[in-house]
């Protein structure tokens, strides 16, 4: 009987403890209010992203990096600029056909690229043994873009996103052997082994990696539009490889190392596809 | 720069494997190590020593800073085949105590291109042994490194 008296008792206490504090609790002020509706604004972009997808535009380009690549490498080898250049374009082609297609009032993009690589890489020390290696292949990155500036530009934009990345290819490697126990020392004068020079194939291999992007995206005139992408990539798996491991990845680059970073300049054609309101944020 | 870690010769060693030795996991006791001194054979045609078996004294410059135990060999392995073969002949100054073992081990020929300045880098893997004659052998890693020490131990009686 006395436990359920107590019992009751602290009930009550705290019955009137909570009306008391529930009368303390200020009542939303107008400020307030205000700042509220100013955080839900800037949820807003979320509140879009989670939306119903609304295609904006579809840029369509390619990657010119591959072009300003040779033009700045040239200055700086060994030879005359225009050996550079032609050394450089006789050794590395590249061409890569880009797509991103705009949804949300510019807020996200999903972005596809084709390429086509092949690199040819020769010893170029006269000290090591000669070697020829050749590498060609095609690749394709599908992603996804997210525009952090959607609020304060139109056609621009500053995204960041991450791309999964594949290709296929084949790479062979013509090199020398050099062994003078097992004979295989080069001597003109003197019978060589006939398989001095080895040339190892290897095709249908395949590769995947993954990257996260930052980019920019800027309306240059009318409806072209130019952009960089800076990547960080690193390799998942190659598959197919025999004696032969794998130099280069079409798309990827060079594998050296855990962690990749590179850099590629966009032309894009800007198709719209949802007409515009009026100038509701800032345009070029 | 690039600094290749992978070896194309495979360090040897022989061990003498007396009746009171005991070999646990291919280590045998470093007292039982023996010297081996390489000698040509005059005249020989089908018996070839191959000129670049080093040991510590000869061994080129680029290797001098290798700690390689006195004693200890380097078997060079065929560049064109994924099998080495090696015949070994031990001399002991009395026709009685002459006697003749082979060997023959395979390996995974590794090729990577590093550089066009560096050059390509040749690995081998998966190194095991195919045929021996002799009383006991042991390769210690399926690759060969050059901070190996040892990579194959051979113990004869």
């Amino acid at each position: 009987m006395h436990t359920q008296l107590g019992r009751w008792a602290v009930f009550m206490l705290l019955l009137v403890w909570a009306v008391q504090v529930q009368a303390q609790v200020p009542r939303p002020t107008r400020e307030d209010s205000i700042a509220v509706k100013k955080m839900l604004d800037s949820l807003s972009a979320f509140k879009l992203l989670l939306a119903v997808p609304r295609p904006y535009a579809l840029r369509v380009g390619t990657d010119v990096s591959y072009f300003l690549n040779g033009v700045f490498a040239a200055p700086f080898g060994a030879e005359s600029l225009s050996d550079n250049l032609q050394r450089f374009y006789s050794s590395v082609q590249r061409a890569e056909v880009s797509a991103e297609l705009v949804f949300n009032d510019n807020l996200y993009a999903l972005a596809a690229d084709v390429g086509y690589a092949s690199v040819t890489r020769s010893s170029a020390n006269p000290r090591q043994t000669a070697f020829q290696y050749r590498n060609t292949g095609s690749y394709f990155r599908l992603g996804f873009d997210y525009n952090f500036f959607q609020k304060t530009f139109d056609d621009q934009a500053v995204n960041l996103g991450f791309r999964y990345g594949r290709t296929t290819f084949s790479h062979d490697l013509i090199a020398e052997r050099i062994s003078p126990a097992w004979g295989y020392v080069f001597d003109p004068s003197k019978n060589f082994p006939d398989d001095y020079e080895q040339t190892v194939p290897n095709e249908r291999l395949s590769a995947g990696w993954i990257e996260i992007v930052t980019g920019l995206r800027v309306r240059i005139w009318r409806g072209i539009v130019g952009g960089y992408t800076f990547r960080v990539k690193t390799m998942l798996n190659v598959k197919g490889e025999n004696r032969l491991l794998a130099n280069e990845l079409p798309g990827f680059g060079a594998v050296r190392g855990a962690l990749k970073i590179s850099f590629n300049y966009h032309l894009y054609y800007q198709i719209p596809l949802k007409k515009k309101r009026g100038l509701g944020k800032i345009s070029q | 720069m690039y600094v290749s870690r992978n070896n194309t010769e495979a360090a040897v060693r022989f061990y003498a494997l007396r009746p009171a030795t005991t070999v646990r996991n291919g280590l045998a006791p470093a007292r039982n190590a023996v010297d081996t001194i390489f000698t040509l054979v005059p005249g020989g045609r089908r018996i070839r020593i191959f000129p670049a078996i080093a040991t510590e004294a000869t061994r080129p410059a680029g290797y001098a800073n290798e700690s390689i135990p006195p004693g200890a060999f380097f078997l060079p392995t065929n560049p064109a085949r994924d099998t080495s073969s090696y015949l070994f002949i031990l001399r002991t100054g009395t026709p009685a105590r002459r006697r003749v073992d082979t060997l023959t081990f395979a390996y995974d020929r590794k090729l990577l291109v590093i550089t066009p300045n560096c050059g390509y880098d040749q690995q081998l893997d998966n190194v095991r042994i195919v045929r021996h004659t002799f009383d006991s052998i042991a390769f210690f890693n399926t690759t060969l490194f050059i901070s190996d020490s040892v990579n194959l131990r051979i113990f004869i009686r």
